[in-house]
């Protein structure tokens, strides 16, 4: 009995509370609060990343940008799989990502988005990859197939789930909910935040909750004074009457007739 | 073009004559258990031997044969369903491209080969290649080998001209190699002196029915008390041109020797084909497996002795019921490793599926290319872009092999203003683009008011519900967009609006006199 349990002991995944945490390798976030909240002290290297959102497209990928600046160079490609929308590539060049290094992914099936997210992370020539999954019921073996691959590969690999596929236990080395929320109170009036609430770290402590400012490096101007050349912005549908277009009459005209010709069709 | 050379008394020439070539193709895969025959204009064209161990022999007719194998029947139970004998059709087309390829493969030892497919055989000039092969016995066996790799039968034979070597290959004691490919201990001391004697010995009746020994020609021969060859040779020349034509003087000289024998010899072919024929169908791919590994393993190997690279693959399967399919396979690079074939050729196969039994199959590629040689840097810390993204275009070629033409994406810069114009979805180079590609389309826009442009792009602006609307607070000032006045104009302000699900960018299009929304910013 006393043998059985100090083989387990010697095993390398085993873990005790009372020991250091293992040395992996992480990734720092960008965010000095959220680094401090994970034991790492960044996103765990080589194994998966769980963010768990309840609504996609709204957050996760401000929240992952610093990192993928940074990994960027390790490797001649990035690769986004299934994004729920088209990444805006003038937008990620002025944040510092090269668009040319992107590798979009679109595949038809769920067995194929597996199966591409385990190629680009096995294949060492991708440095991140994300991969947006609708579905929430994923089989452990799946999960671990994926993991493995991480590992193996030694790329960053974050999997955005619906938040509730939470209550699944899962092999990932992190998982995360997140939720966007507004942050009234801000300098700014109102700025957006995100709620995260870490539901598991391997090797470390979970449960912490913390709300994250996201809107960093985004200082946008107050409404003002609005300039002279700007006619009044129609707040109702009734407005639309008293204004006066900008447009040409000419290409007023042109454009009843479209709409006219439209009817008769 | 074919290069044409004269015979001389120096040279040696190997002939190769493949009496069932057609058998042999079908009896590479798997021997089966019955009898094979291959059938001509209803007769019996060539026999394996379970056949000719039935009596059944080049010549009997079908009828006789099907008799034949059913007397000798070993399994008496009417109910057993297998036939007894297996008849193939003689098809030409396929006996000839299987030539063909043993000409390629023969390539591989001597510059100068001639193919003669009227008697199915090849004749290989070795006088220029004895010293790369280490001499003439480790040639010899070396192209055996190679034959027996193939499981192909072949009769060799050697002699100083052409049709000499290969009417000695027609007797068994006189030819100068024995069975296992062994030359003949030398009695005159040089090869052309035994040739020659030899042939003298051969007698008429061993000799193949083609010209200039036909069936008329042999009895007039036969009645005059010519027995051998020799006794042929020793009669007057002139009396020989005015009984028998100039002709047939000219081939005998050719025989011997005594004249230049021309002979068209192929040129290396610039793409490959090689081709598997099957007894029984193939249904599954499990089944398919083994000969796209054999047929692979030819290609790669062809590959490496002619130093190319190939960049497209095509395989065509023949169905039992005529009826053809094909897979092609693109890389983006060109490369050589048959497990990079493979690989690709598994993914597509598993898509495909196998509409009936499949007779033959064949691989096929036309686009080669010579092989690029690359200079690598001693040390990879030092980074070396260029190497490693011609490895990472083996990521892509993976995947588009699977997900198909629209499912691996890239986005391309172009230079307007309207922002669902600014970017294209294109399909990806093989290797990354020159960084800064992205940067160089959309010069003209300023990188400070980039900033303000939210992450995410919607497919097409949505219109935006009034209600939706209400519930949100406009953050930032307007940012007019007035474009496209020579097609449709579009007067857009852009603003930064929150709600509660997060930031967006919306827009009110003076034209239509609408809000919509483009885009989300996290």
């Amino acid at each position: 009995m006393e043998s059985t349990i100090k083989q387990l002991l010697q095993l390398p995944n085993t873990w005790q509370a009372r020991h250091q945490p293992r040395q992996d390798k992480a990734y720092p976030s960008g965010f000095a609060a959220l680094d401090s909240n994970l034991h790492l002290g960044g996103w765990p290297a080589a194994a998966t990343t769980e963010l768990l959102l309840s609504k996609t497209g709204h957050g996760e990928l401000r929240l992952l940008l610093p990192t993928l600046r940074q990994r960027q160079h390790q490797a001649p490609w990035f690769a986004m799989i299934a994004p729920p929308f088209t990444p805006y590539a003038p937008a990620l060049e002025a944040q510092g990502i090269e668009v040319e290094r992107l590798l979009l992914i679109f595949p038809k099936t769920f067995k194929d988005l597996i199966w591409s997210s385990v190629q680009c992370l096995q294949s060492r020539h991708c440095s991140s990859v994300l991969t947006w999954c609708n579905r929430a019921a994923l089989d452990h073996k799946e999960l671990r197939r994926l993991q493995q691959a991480a590992t193996s590969g030694q790329s960053w690999f974050v999997l955005m789930r619906p938040q509730h596929a939470q209550h699944q236990p899962s092999p990932s080395a992190l998982r995360m909910a997140l939720n966007p929320c507004i942050n009234h109170s801000g300098r700014n009036g109102s700025e957006k935040s995100l709620d995260i609430k870490i539901i598991k770290q391997r090797g470390g402590w979970s449960g912490q909750e913390l709300r994250l400012n996201i809107a960093t490096g985004l200082a946008v101007d107050r409404i003002s004074e609005r300039p002279v050349y700007l006619s009044k912005l129609p707040e109702h549908p009734a407005d639309h009457k008293n204004l006066s277009s900008h447009g040409s009459s000419r290409v007023l005209s042109l454009r009843n007739k479209q709409r006219v010709s439209a009817g008769r069709e | 073009m074919p290069r044409i050379q004269a015979s001389q008394s120096s040279e040696l020439w190997l002939s190769l004559r493949f009496p069932q070539l057609s058998l042999d193709l079908l009896l590479q895969q798997r021997v089966p258990r019955q009898a094979l025959v291959i059938a001509k204009n209803s007769e019996v064209y060539q026999a394996c031997d379970k056949a000719r161990a039935l009596g059944i022999n080049p010549g009997t007719s079908i009828h006789t044969a099907l008799l034949l194998s059913e007397t000798h029947s070993d399994q008496p139970d009417p109910a057993h369903q297998q036939a007894p004998l297996l008849i193939r059709r003689y098809c030409e087309n396929q006996q000839r491209k299987a030539l063909q390829q043993l000409a390629q493969m023969a390539y591989d030892f001597t510059p100068s080969v001639s193919l003669w497919q009227e008697q199915q055989s090849l004749l290989l000039e070795l006088s220029g290649c004895l010293s790369l092969f280490g001499g003439l016995e480790q040639l010899l066996q070396k192209i055996r080998s190679e034959l027996c790799n193939r499981r192909i039968t072949a009769v060799a034979s050697l002699a100083h001209s052409p049709r000499a070597s290969w009417l000695l290959g027609w007797s068994k004691k006189d030819n100068l190699l024995n069975r296992d490919w062994q030359l003949q201990p030398l009695m005159q001391g040089n090869i052309s002196a035994e040739c020659l004697a030899h042939l003298q010995q051969m007698t008429l009746a061993e000799l193949p029915r083609c010209p200039p020994f036909e069936q008329k020609r042999l009895r007039q021969w036969q009645a005059v008390g010519l027995k051998t060859l020799g006794d042929l040779f020793g009669l007057p020349r002139s009396s020989v041109a005015r009984r028998y034509g100039e002709d047939c003087l000219r081939q005998l000289d050719k025989i011997r020797g005594a004249v230049p024998d021309l002979q068209a010899f192929i040129a290396p072919r610039e793409d490959f084909f090689a081709e598997r024929h099957f007894l029984a169908g193939l249904e599954t791919h499990d089944m398919l497996r083994q000969p796209m590994q054999e047929l692979l393993r030819e290609f790669q190997q062809f590959l490496q002795r002619h130093q190319f690279q190939a960049e497209s693959l095509d395989w065509r399967f023949c169905h039992f019921d005529k009826s053809r399919s094909h897979i092609a396979v693109e890389l983006s690079n060109g490369n050589t490793r048959a497990h990079i074939f493979e690989e690709l050729t598994q993914l597509q196969l598993a898509q495909h599926r196998i509409q009936s039994p499949i007779e033959s199959v064949a691989l096929y590629s036309g686009h080669l290319s010579r092989v690029q040689l690359h200079n690598r840097p001693l040390f990879s810390e030092l980074g070396n872009h260029a190497a490693a993204t011609a490895e990472a275009s083996g990521l892509y070629d993976t995947l588009k092999s699977r997900l198909g033409q629209r499912g691996i994406l890239q986005l391309q810069g172009c230079d307007e203003h309207l922002p669902e114009k600014r970017q294209l979805l294109t399909e990806p180079l093989a290797q990354p683009a020159e960084l800064g590609a992205f940067q160089a389309a959309g010069i003209s826009h300023s990188a400070a008011l980039d900033k303000y442009l939210p992450l995410w792009l919607l497919s097409s602006p949505q219109p935006l519900s009034h209600q939706r609307r209400k519930n949100m607070t406009l953050l930032s000032s307007a940012h007019r967009i007035d474009s496209h006045w020579w097609q449709q104009r579009q007067q857009r302000d852009y603003f930064i609006a929150i709600d509660h699900a997060g930031r967006h960018w919306i827009y009110f299009d003076h034209v239509d006199k609408r809000w919509f929304i483009q885009g989300h910013y996290d």
